[in-house]
């Protein structure tokens, strides 16, 4: 695998050398070097991660409430509320994971932004916000104007105490669009989740009811397969289903080419799909699909997160939108730094204050997670901005433009796979891009 | 792979020298090898430097190295030893397994530094020790030993029966306390289970260093000497009526362990990588036990003293825990730092107990939420 081959050893070696010579063992750049290489991943096309015949589609597209005709909400089977024997009596704010995720153009994912441009404000979307968002006041304009939601990723732990900095923390995130999901490792933009029970659980949990408090009696497994199910189903193009069954007379084909599926029609074309193969595949490297293909050579729950792969590409230190991660005191109407306490790989706590998006370290308080994300997939990629996990690009030009800039070559993982692109290259790596 | 990569290119090194090597990449093998060679028994260097597992090589052929430290992998209602001294800075071990098919060969490796001579352990009921029928080690021991374990974390879908009584929900035996059936008045409750195995109990040197090897088959991967393969273990409630179903982390949970079983269940070494391995040193009673090479009818101690989980990325860093209450209710994160730290003036303690909980069926009776 390329980025493996041409980095893991260099890296390791340094980073050993280091401290075994200079006693350089607190230094972060050689403790994250020896980090990134500790976990046993494979590249191998497979998906055992997979809900496959364990949920029925059909029943999961009525629970995540889109009706039969595929394009219509239709919540009538897809609440999940009642009398919880941990939980309490728990009442629905009305939202689906369709709320959100909906169906036609807007590829599961949320309609065009602002969102109040065609969404009413007497929508679930809208009156249920106080789930995600609770007393902090840019929650509704950053969902309305940015598309990005608030988000407590310890919120459900309650091995924290309530008011305590880990158990608050927070960040922004877009919502993505529900294509390829299966041949994903990792789900949410993190990859903080490692199956889509586990992801769809938890979603459950935190955007249909104020409060933190988790009613797994009411949150049926069986639905949520189904769910998963329904999820795993969104496949474009249709031939990609071939990679998820290494009997599929396509499988092989798909795997020994990465671009079996694609098919340029112009030189420019042509030419993108070479600067994206020398320049893009070191992460994007899942064969016609362009998500990334490593995983844990083991069953999603074989350890704790995370599953897949994920990387600092600069853009959580950006922080392009000017985002708040200070937490907001309704009783003093003041914002609050958060400290958060991340445990690096040589023992040593480092007492974080968040002023950016912690990114998958907000699962794992690894400090080697600081600011890493997960690879997305990239077929109908022109269809599904805008990108990055805070919706800071707009266009694909933004985020070639940021790939080919300052901020992205000197990230973490920027050094490590630095791109470079001349106009004809951009160019080029435009139009390839738009046929994805 | 990435393992296949590198096994083609550190391999060779673990064994022989590599003078044609750039000089950073021999210090590395360097490093390696001397975690490796079994005749350089003592802490070297690069034992010292490593912070993070490494592995190597694939399923069929490869090695894992890895630190393991005070704490880092403990079980509920563990019991974490601390040395005489309360100075934990220097409690360490590494630990080195290496695997081949062809040669159907899995070689274990632990050297540790900083160990009790005579490691003692006193506990007092109701403080730091419980009593459990469910798991019959003992509170206290003078001049015990060490045993290495591999425990296999991922679930597996296994589940055995555990049987209580239809009248008082107490907890009255498993399956295998019952081989010609439960009493008429039990009735049976299905329970995930995990699967561990161990080493023959080891002592340390009088300068507190220690090193154990042993190697038991790849396609048989048994206890050390082959008498048993493994014994299950779970975490059960002993009376129904403080377990609570829809989030077990809620209610009571203790330690419970089957007998050693016979070789023929022996597990495949690439089942064992593939299913989230952790790895700690238990503290252990001295006594003899011929018949069962040294092995206690309790199989575990539950007196956790030095490991590690390799599964994820990074292992478990010196000072923190993977914190099972957080894993059974999959919630985030999974490591916390550990009571006490593993600096100076270290504390023993017992890790996440669930020994009691509160009454959940009467609470349903009275209308209360559970």
């Amino acid at each position: 695998m390329r980025i493996q081959r041409r980095l893991t050893l260099p890296l390791l070696t340094v980073a050993l050398t280091a401290t075994a010579v200079t006693g350089w063992a607190s230094d972060s750049t050689a403790l994250r070097d020896l980090f990134d290489a500790s976990i046993r991943y494979t590249d191998k096309v497979e998906f055992p991660d997979r809900i496959g015949d364990l949920g029925d589609p059909t029943r999961g597209q009525a629970s995540f409430g889109i009706g039969a005709d595929g394009m219509t909400l239709d919540s009538s089977q897809a609440l999940f509320q009642g009398l919880s024997q941990v939980g309490g009596t728990v009442v629905s704010n009305g939202r689906t994971c369709a709320t959100c995720h909906r169906p036609g153009t807007a590829k599961l994912g949320l309609p065009p932004l602002p969102l109040s441009s065609t969404v009413p404000p007497t929508d679930p979307l809208f009156t249920g916000l106080q789930a995600d968002t609770g007393v902090e006041p840019q929650g509704l304009p950053n969902f309305d104007q940015l598309g990005l939601l608030f988000h407590r990723p310890t919120r459900l732990n309650p091995f924290f105490p309530e008011d305590s900095d880990s158990r608050q923390l927070f960040f922004w995130r877009k919502t993505t669009r529900l294509v390829n999901t299966v041949f994903t490792f990792g789900f949410l933009n993190e990859g903080r989740m490692r199956e889509l029970v586990e992801t769809s659980r938890g979603a459950v949990f935190t955007h249909t009811q104020n409060g933190d408090l988790r009613f797994d009696d009411l949150v049926a497994v069986q639905r949520l397969q189904d769910i998963s199910r329904f999820m795993e189903d969104t496949i474009d193009p249709p031939e990609l289903q071939a990679l998820l069954d290494p009997t599929d007379p396509n499988y092989q084909a798909l795997v020994n080419d990465p671009f079996a599926t694609v098919h340029p029609t112009t030189q420019l074309q042509r030419q993108g799909e070479n600067v994206f193969q020398h320049y893009c595949m070191d992460c994007h490297n899942m064969p016609n699909v362009f998500s990334n293909r490593d995983h844990v050579n083991a069953p999603p729950h074989a350890g704790p997160p995370p599953y897949g792969h994920s990387f600092d590409i600069g853009v959580a230190e950006r922080n392009a939108h000017h985002l708040e991660f200070r937490r907001f005191d309704p009783a003093t109407g003041q914002r609050v730094q958060l400290i958060l306490p991340l445990i690096a790989q040589d023992g040593t706590i480092v007492n974080l204050p968040v002023v950016d998006d912690v990114g998958l370290a907000g699962g794992t308080f690894r400090y080697e997670d600081l600011h890493k994300f997960k690879v997305p997939q990239l077929r109908r990629v022109a269809q599904l901005g805008p990108y990055f996990h805070d919706n800071s690009a707009a266009t694909l030009a933004d985020v070639v433009d940021y790939f080919n800039g300052d901020q992205y070559n000197q990230s973490v993982d920027g050094r490590l796979h630095p791109i470079h692109l001349n106009a004809g290259d951009r160019e080029a790596l435009l139009a390839f891009l738009q046929i994805l | 792979m990435r393992q296949r990569a590198w096994i083609g290119v550190l391999g060779p090194c673990l064994i022989w020298s590599c003078a044609q090597r750039p000089p950073d990449e021999v210090t590395v093998q360097r490093g390696l090898a001397s975690t490796a060679d079994s005749s350089n028994q003592k802490w070297t260097a690069f034992d010292e430097s490593l912070v993070a597992p490494l592995w190597l090589g694939d399923d069929d052929k490869g090695a894992l190295i890895a630190p393991l430290y005070r704490g880092a992998a403990v079980a509920i209602e563990d019991f974490v030893f601390v040395p005489p001294d309360h100075d934990c800075t220097d409690v360490r071990a590494t630990l080195r397994i290496d695997w081949d098919s062809h040669k159907n060969q899995v070689h274990y490796q632990v050297k540790y530094k900083k160990v009790p001579v005579h490691p003692s352990v006193h506990r007092t009921e109701g403080v730091d020790f419980f009593t459990n029928p469910a798991h019959k080690s003992p509170a206290s021991f003078d001049d015990g030993g060490f045993r290495f374990w591999t425990i296999l974390t991922a679930p597996t879908g296994l589940t055995k029966n555990f049987y209580y009584d239809g009248a008082t929900l107490q907890f009255v035996g498993s399956e295998y306390d019952f081989p010609n059936g439960p009493p008429a008045t039990a009735f049976p409750v299905s329970l995930p289970v995990f699967t561990l195995f161990g080493s023959k109990l080891y002592f340390a040197n009088a300068d507190g260093t220690m090193f154990h090897e042993y190697t038991v088959p790849y396609d048989h991967v048994t206890a050390e000497g082959g008498i048993f393969a493994l014994a299950y273990t779970s975490f059960i409630p002993l009376d129904l009526c403080e377990s609570n179903s829809v989030q077990p982390t809620l209610g009571q949970l203790r330690p419970w362990a089957s007998p050693w079983q016979p070789p023929s269940l022996a597990a495949n070494w690439k089942d064992v990588l593939h299913g989230g391995a952790a790895f700690d040193t238990t503290v252990d009673q001295n006594l003899p036990f011929p018949e069962t090479f040294g092995f206690e009818p309790y199989v575990y101690s539950g007196i956790a003293f030095i490991g590690n989980a390799v599964a994820p990325q990074g292992g478990v860093p010196n000072g923190a825990v993977v914190h099972l209450s957080s894993i059974i209710l999959q919630v985030a994160p999974a490591l916390r730092p550990i009571v006490g730290g593993n600096g100076t003036g270290c504390q023993s303690f017992v890790a996440e107990p669930h020994v009691t909980a509160p009454r959940f069926c009467e609470m349903a009776q009275s209308g209360g939420r559970r």
